[in-house]
């Protein structure tokens, strides 16, 4: 009955509802914008009064030293976790949107892998980290190693993976599917020719959101990577790697001003990080759907 | 029904000179007492009729008359949908389309669809084009797959309009343009018949003459079999027209005989716009 309440009012009334909406939209803004900017500020304004260059060339020494082991290992854990974690996340989005058939009751199949998918996203890292600890480093005599981290980290972020692909299949306008179809366009060809290079905006925002995850992760690293100041050199078990988010936390905990300027620049450089994955993907999908009809 | 069916075309002797030997059946598509479901629900039931080769046959009728169904079944379209069945048969060219030597793929290069919606992919103007002569193989490298866009962009009359931004998007055509260039993809693959679902229905009156036109010219080379709910549309290009109402083919017969003497009641009714 709202709407008789408001003509009952006047417009006085409804300018007042508006106003007080727009209010409260702005005001979530302040919550989501202020903390991420009050933290890029307080990283930058910390780390770059003593920024310097050595730190991406040299690894850690004694109090002092650089980051160079650990930015070499995030970027390598990044890249395993998009090899690993984003072909099974967008396979598995692909199925579900693309392959799931419909039993003869009309209902679609896919359920397990649906709810795995759910299982896994409710998971706790720590908890993740742990079992692939005893699975892996443990019961498989791995030690710390570089594919146990990214098996964990995979199967974290698949699930975020695997939902924006899926959502970003099924936005994808029957229109075009059935075109494709009637060209005679083979499935396989259809998919990657017309109906992946549309979704291709919604599937990259997963993988930059699982690529977020992964470069911000750390407990379930501490079970499966380990650390180690040593650069990292491909081995993928019985070798422990560093990475950035390790620097962060620890170096803070010690009693050193070199070693809090460090976990600064580890902070900043994890930042600059993020920033050229956002503007490397955006670019990327703009590229990608120049032809699109949101594009133009 | 029969007898009219059997009519000899307008257009025989240009017919001939496609196929000399007189090898191909005088229909390019026949539907042989054909029953169409989805589930429990019936669609279509017992419709048997050939489509004459080179010509434009209108399918007309109220909303659900099972028109569109009958169209989509003709390619296989509704194939995929898990409720469909089917029961009688569709030939092309004298063979079954769900024959096991029957390839869907090849089936669908021959016969091509043009929908109701514009649906030009995501892709520049000459990619568009050739889409389905790339998924094809028909033409390879660069020079051929240009000479095959060229060639049916003018074939459509759209070369002009675009031959200076065959780079561009697609979707900053007009609705018409968009539509032409659907129906020179289509065409790329050189199908021997065209379904076309409401082609000009999205379209403003214009655009509908310019895509109109087109199709006029696409015959005998070509067979047509066009749904529209737009009756003058049906009177302006069709040769034979089919009347479907309530799940059944009412009447079939040439397009002047169905607008000016129908036979069936119901038909007259639709045609004179008492039912719609």
């Amino acid at each position: 009955m709202a709407i008789i309440d408001d003509v009952g009012r006047g417009t006085g009334w409804r300018r007042k509802k508006a106003l007080g909406f727009r209010a409260l939209t702005y005001v979530s803004l302040i919550f989501v914008v202020g903390p991420a900017l009050l933290l890029m500020f307080n990283v930058a304004s910390q780390a770059i009064p003593h920024w310097s260059w050595s730190v991406l060339t040299t690894v850690p020494l004694g109090n002092g030293g650089g980051l160079e082991n650990a930015i070499l290992g995030t970027l390598v854990i990044m890249l395993g976790v998009l090899l690993l974690g984003g072909t099974t996340g967008v396979l598995a989005g692909i199925f579900l949107a693309e392959f799931v058939s419909v039993n003869s009751k009309g209902k679609e199949r896919g359920g397990i892998l649906r709810a795995s998918i759910d299982v896994l996203a409710g998971f706790p890292s720590i908890v993740l980290g742990y079992v692939g600890y005893v699975a892996l480093a443990v019961g498989l005599h791995w030690g710390f190693s570089l594919l146990g981290a990214l098996i964990v980290l995979s199967l974290m972020v698949v699930p975020y993976i695997t939902k924006a692909t899926e959502t970003a299949l099924r936005q994808v306008p029957t229109n075009y599917r059935e075109g494709a179809e009637a060209l005679g366009m083979r499935m396989g060809y259809g998919l990657r020719k017309v109906t992946l290079r549309t979704a291709l905006p919604g599937i990259v925002t997963g993988l930059l959101l699982a690529e977020s995850i992964t470069v911000g992760e750390t407990a379930p690293l501490l079970y499966t990577a380990g650390i180690s100041n040593g650069l990292p050199n491909w081995q993928l078990i019985h070798q422990p790697i560093g990475y950035l988010t390790y620097y962060v936390w620890t170096d803070w905990n010690q009693p050193f001003p070199s070693l809090h300027y460090l976990s600064y620049d580890a902070s900043l450089i994890l930042l600059v990080m993020i920033f050229t994955l956002l503007i490397g993907s955006r670019l990327l999908v703009t590229r990608s759907q120049r032809h699109s009809e949101s594009g133009h | 029904m029969e007898e009219i069916q059997s009519q000899p075309s307008s257009v025989e002797p240009e017919l001939v000179a496609l196929d000399p030997d007189g090898v191909r059946p005088p229909h390019v598509m026949e539907s042989a007492a054909l029953d169409l479901s989805f589930g429990a629900k019936k669609i279509l039931s017992d419709v048997s009729i050939g489509f004459e080769r080179g010509t434009i046959t209108a399918l007309i009728g109220p909303t659900g008359s099972g028109k569109s169904t009958f169209l989509r079944t003709l390619n296989r379209m509704n194939d995929k949908v898990a409720s469909f069945r089917h029961g009688g048969d569709v030939l092309l060219d004298g063979e079954s389309i769900w024959s096991p030597q029957r390839d869907l793929l090849s089936l669908r290069r021959r016969v091509g669809m043009l929908f109701q919606r514009p649906n030009p992919f995501p892709m520049s103007i000459r990619d568009n084009v050739v889409a389905g002569v790339r998924a094809h193989g028909i033409a390879k490298g660069k020079e051929q797959l240009n000479v095959v866009a060229e060639e049916r962009l003018r074939q459509v009359g759209l070369w002009d309009a675009v031959k200076d931004r065959l780079n561009d998007s697609p979707y900053r055509l007009s609705g018409g343009q968009q539509q032409l260039l659907c129906l020179a993809r289509a065409l790329a693959v050189g199908p021997d018949v065209l379904l076309l679902d409401e082609p000009t229905s999205a379209l403003d009156p214009l655009s509908t003459e310019a895509v109109e036109s087109m199709l006029r010219t696409m015959t005998p080379a070509l067979s047509l079999i066009i749904v529209t709910h737009n009756l003058g549309q049906a009177h302006r290009i069709a040769d034979q027209t089919m009347f479907f109402y309530d799940g059944r083919l009412v009447e079939y017969g040439p397009t002047q005989q169905i607008f000016e003497n129908p036979q069936q009641p119901d038909t007259e009714r639709y045609v004179k716009g008492l039912m719609g």
